[in-house]
């Protein structure tokens, strides 16, 4: 095999070329062959390489014309590409804002309780003491005057009833703290002679 | 020094069914898709380069074959063709349009020897 290698000299067989580079060392390797066969046919080598490049015929054309086919496919995954990441960004902004407006909705609506409970703190500090409506979830201090059990506390159930030790449950949400107390005597009177309730709605 | 062999064209439009054909016996690069056309064809029919490499870099494009370099027999490194599943079906699509094409330019020359003087 002779050492001289027709139009090989632009390419080094490394890493992967470029599209450009990769035609020319794809002709380049063509072309030795082709000199190989005409050394073979009994040609020297400078005779067989000039012999391979006539046979072959104009190099850079050749590679222009692969070339354009190369360009075109680059050019639509570029475009691919770039719609691509439009949408993707267009996606990411809606999913954004419609994030903010669901964090911004719930942070309102936090604070419309909260003001809501203030309100009702104040209320009730404002409010006489007998007066206070008793609230499902409520906490209630249960004190019996005539069990020997001791002060309980307890919380008005989801149905608004509160549980008297001994005595069982008492329906009092909505009631005023003093009509609350007076039910709960009035139930325990059904047991206890000398009954005695009180609550202290906390 | 030797006399430059001739080169009888292709018939137009065959190159692309020729090449795909010639790869349906496995990956090949470029030089040994001209040779085999070439032995197959028993010298009659002789690729120019100048059309084969434009041709075999369009057919990439259009999915037809897939292009992989690697180490030919002689250890360079070679890039090389191989037919891919579109590629097959184009070429079952091409050798029937051919097969119609050759049936009907048959019939048209025994017509011709037929013909009543």
């Amino acid at each position: 095999m002779s050492s001289e290698t027709p139009l090989a000299a632009t390419h080094a067989f490394g890493d992967e070329p470029d599209p450009p580079d990769d035609v020319r060392a794809e002709i380049a390797f063509h072309l030795e062959l082709l000199a190989e066969d005409h050394r073979a046919r009994g040609l020297d080598p400078e005779a067989a390489r000039r012999a391979a490049e006539a046979d072959f015929g104009d190099p850079e054309e050749i590679i222009r014309q692969c070339q354009r086919f190369h360009g075109r496919k680059h050019a639509m995954l570029q475009k691919f590409h770039v719609a691509f990441s439009v949408v993707m960004l267009i996606a990411l902004a809606v999913l954004t804002l419609q994030n903010r407006a669901l964090v911004a909705r719930s942070e309102a609506a936090m604070a419309r309780s909260m003001d809501s409970m203030s309100m009702l703190s104040e209320l009730r500090q404002r409010t006489p003491v007998d007066e206070i409506v008793i609230a499902v979830g409520d906490e209630v201090e249960i004190r019996e005057a005539f069990s020997n059990f001791d002060p309980v506390r307890a919380r008005v159930a989801r149905d608004g009833k509160l549980l008297l030790p001994g005595i069982g449950w008492l329906h009092v949400a909505g009631l005023t703290r003093a009509e609350a107390e007076k039910r709960a005597t009035d139930r325990c009177t059904e047991y206890y002679q000398e009954a005695r309730v009180f609550l202290v709605v906390e | 020094m030797p006399r430059k062999r001739k080169k009888p064209d292709l018939l137009p439009g065959t190159l692309d069914m020729l090449v795909l054909k010639t790869l349906t016996t496995g990956p090949l690069h470029g030089y040994a898709i001209v040779r085999r056309i070439q032995e197959r064809s028993k010298d009659v029919l002789q690729v120019e380069e100048g059309s084969l490499y434009p041709a075999l870099h369009r057919m990439h494009e259009q999915g037809w074959i897939d292009a992989e370099w690697g180490l030919s027999e002689s250890n360079r490194r070679a890039k090389y063709y191989s037919l891919t599943r579109a590629g097959r079906k184009q070429l079952r699509q091409e050798v029937a349009e051919w097969e119609v094409l050759s049936s009907a330019v048959a019939q048209v020359l025994r017509l011709a020897e037929g013909a009543p003087s």
